[in-house]
């Protein structure tokens, strides 16, 4: 476990507490975009295959911002991605896809993610893709439902 | 041709002399009137033609005799009775010698003779008698054949490394010319064999012989056979009823086993084991059935010459095999062991740099005096050098990843308008940024040398950056502590040549070539404890030749420092491109 003194708890006086979908089969990697995401004051949900993910949104979490690994079982990034994209109510919703090939940063933003964050995954450019996607108060499936 | 003399033939008191001399005489020779009708015969004649006794021949009448045989010439057309020699020198014409082959009507026993035919002129000048005598020269036609296979065979198994084809293809050209069936069998005594070949003269035949081999696979050879297969001699075998019954009861095999093998008919066998060093990896089988063909010493010399390139032929396509497996299997491991290594590095990596927030938010900024707390630097020191650690970690693991596609073929570049320049200039400052944060402890002095203009090409940034990433921390990790080292970028009619010359380890001549490979690292660098796996130069290599351009090193020689030289065309039109996208592609993702 991660010491609690490493990380800062929520930032104060932060309105509108937004909502993190971390998407990955890796119980590691999803630890990890919890703590540090929660750390610096997201909620975070968090599903282990693209399946789950859908489940997730159908249930009703909100997010303004999924995380989306490619390599996954039952359902992988790029089936996920394709239900985004046939789904009305979900197609606004801003992706990024966290992968370690650098050949489908293309294709990525072919199939309309938002971003491409390249494994090892830089936290500098993690929390900004964050930020930029939930504070732009982007149309998040609040607007759409 | 002369006259034979007169005086030799006074020495033969009687025509019972010369009868007793023909008699003995290997060459089959009959003498015809001018009638056609066949007044002599000797035994040789009438064995060549089938017939028990000269009596026999003789006394025949000369439609039985013809009707007895199937002629053809040596290519196999068809040849009618006026055709032979004999006939035409009744009519009066000198024909030179001529090969027949023929066959006993309802056999397939093939003989080959070569006929003449002289005439006997009679004393009113008209042709009295004609001699004719066959020669015999199937068993030369045979070595014809059989040498001709082995010489077939044994440029048939160097044409391919999937020996159960090139084996049966030597089983093709086995039948008919060194036997009616033969059969290969590979695999080493004790182990499951492997029947790969199996070829029969009629197709019926051969149809039932394949049957034979599915119901019936080869048992392994017991004690006695085994020693006697190890010395890797041939060996012939008679093949009677009795044995073949015996055998298949000692076999436990059912009585279809042996109505298979009655119409098969086997007569004879000649073994061949296959042996590579005393090792016995298979064994070819020639069969005679039919033909009535008996295996003669020449028979096995032949056997004997093919063994030795059959054996080696299967030796080699199994190494090349178990090669080329242990290559996919470091090649899949490799691809692996990467990609697990990159949870672990992302984990890392990610929580020293929240870590490094955290520190850099909590931590006061500055003592009382101004400087950084005690505390405050060794935290973040100690940070920065995880964060160092994990990049690194994370470079060889991308760049395993990346050799693993390399392997596939699933490098692709991602091109855009790319300023040359610029890339250049960001990985040198980022490698001076480096250098002062203690990475290789050389000091090492860089000169950037940059044209005036902007070189733009179709290129991709992210692989070039990486390209001058390796190629620059080469130059500086091998470089004397304070040497120098240049960088220069510039335009050509083609589009840009980038050189990076350092003063440092040099490589030795015979290498040059040899450290764009996967994993080969100039023997000075191993030998010096440079640490490396020899990945960098070869994912260069492809990513260059990608962009359809080229690199190479050049040096005087260990100790005398190096150049890289790369040229890039301005767009990639030409390089080599194949975009694979796949499930399995994915897979790396």
């Amino acid at each position: 476990m991660v010491p609690s003194w490493a990380f800062p708890e929520a930032k104060e006086g932060m309105q509108d507490r937004h909502t993190v979908l971390v998407v990955d089969d890796e119980p590691a990697i999803r630890q990890m975009f919890e703590d540090i995401l929660t750390g610096e004051g997201s909620d975070v949900v968090s599903a282990t295959d693209g399946r789950a993910a859908l489940d997730l949104l159908n249930e009703g979490a909100q997010p303004c911002v999924i995380l989306l690994d490619l390599m996954m079982p039952r359902m992988n990034g790029w089936q996920f991605a394709a239900h985004l994209q046939a789904d009305a109510a979900l197609r606004d919703l801003p992706y990024a896809i966290v992968a370690a090939n650098p050949r489908f940063r293309d294709e990525a933003e072919r199939l309309g993610a938002s971003r491409w964050l390249g494994k090892p995954v830089d936290i500098g450019d993690l929390l900004e893709t964050v930020d930029d996607l939930c504070a732009a108060g982007h149309p998040s499936r609040g607007s759409a439902a | 041709m002369t006259e034979p003399p007169v005086a030799s033939n006074a020495a033969f008191a009687s025509l019972d002399d010369l009868r007793t001399v023909l008699s003995h005489i290997d060459d089959g020779v009959t003498v015809q009137d001018a009638s056609g009708s066949l007044v002599f015969a000797n035994d040789a004649a009438a064995r060549l033609s089938g017939f028990a006794s000269a009596d026999e021949m003789l006394a025949a009448d000369i439609s039985t005799l013809i009707a007895a045989f199937e002629m053809a010439d040596e290519e196999g057309n068809h040849l009618a009775l006026s055709d032979l020699p004999g006939r035409q020198a009744l009519a009066g014409r000198d024909t030179p010698p001529l090969v027949v082959r023929s066959r006993i009507r309802g056999t397939d026993q093939e003989r080959y003779s070569r006929l003449a035919a002289r005439r006997v002129m009679g004393p009113d000048g008209r042709i009295q008698y004609v001699v004719n005598t066959f020669h015999d020269i199937t068993d030369l036609k045979r070595n014809e054949a059989s040498l001709a296979f082995v010489a077939d065979a044994a440029s048939t198994l160097a044409t391919s490394l999937d020996y159960s084809e090139t084996l049966q293809r030597v089983s093709q050209l086995a039948v008919p010319s060194m036997a009616d069936w033969c059969v290969v069998d590979i695999g080493e005594p004790g182990s499951p064999r492997e029947r790969v070949a199996v070829w029969h003269r009629d197709p019926e035949k051969r149809a039932l012989a394949e049957e034979l081999q599915r119901r019936y696979p080869p048992a392994p050879p017991g004690p006695e056979a085994l020693e006697l297969l190890r010395r890797g001699e041939p060996s012939v075998m008679d093949i009677t009823h009795e044995m073949l019954e015996q055998g298949a009861v000692a076999a436990g095999h059912g009585p279809d086993y042996l109505e298979m093998m009655h119409i098969l008919d086997p007569h004879q066998v000649l073994y061949m084991p296959l042996t590579i060093a005393d090792r016995v990896i298979g064994s070819i089988m020639f069969l005679s059935a039919e033909s009535g063909r008996r295996f003669g010493d020449s028979d096995l010399a032949y056997a004997r010459l093919l063994a030795r390139p059959a054996a080696l032929a299967v030796e080699n396509a199994k190494l090349y095999h178990s090669l080329e497996e242990a290559v996919r299997v470091r090649d899949g491991f490799l691809q692996m062991a990467a990609h697990e290594l990159l949870t672990p590095i992302t984990v890392v990596r990610g929580y020293a740099q929240a870590l490094a927030r955290t520190v850099a938010r909590r931590m006061p900024d500055v003592g009382e005096d101004g400087m950084l707390t005690i505390e405050a630097t060794r935290l973040t020191d100690s940070i920065q050098r995880m964060g160092a650690g994990t990049e690194r970690l994370a470079r060889l693991s991308h760049d395993l990843l990346d050799l693993a596609r390399i392997q596939r073929g699933t490098i692709d570049l991602a091109t855009e308008p790319t300023d040359i320049g610029a890339i250049a200039r960001d990985v040198t400052e980022a490698a001076l940024l480096q250098q002062d944060e203690g990475r290789y402890a050389r000091n090492v002095l860089i000169d950037v040398v940059l044209p005036e203009e902007l070189i733009i090409g179709d290129w991709d940034p992210v692989r070039l950056e990486q390209v001058f990433y390796n190629v620059i921390d080469n130059a500086v990790k091998y470089s004397p502590a304070g040497g120098r080292m240049q960088i220069e970028v510039a335009a050509t009619s083609e589009g840009a040549r980038i050189s990076v010359t350092d003063e440092g380890l040099g490589i030795p001549p015979d290498m040059l070539d040899t450290i764009f490979q996967p994993f080969q690292r100039a023997s000075n660098v191993s030998s010096e404890g440079f640490p490396g796996f020899g990945m960098g130069l070869s994912i260069c290599r492809e990513i260059v030749e990608r962009h359809g351009g080229r690199i190479s090193a050049a040096s005087e020689g260990p100790g005398s420092g190096t150049q890289i030289l790369i040229e890039l065309p301005r767009s990639t039109d030409g390089a080599t491109d194949h975009i694979v996208h796949d499930e399995a592609s994915q897979s790396d993702s």
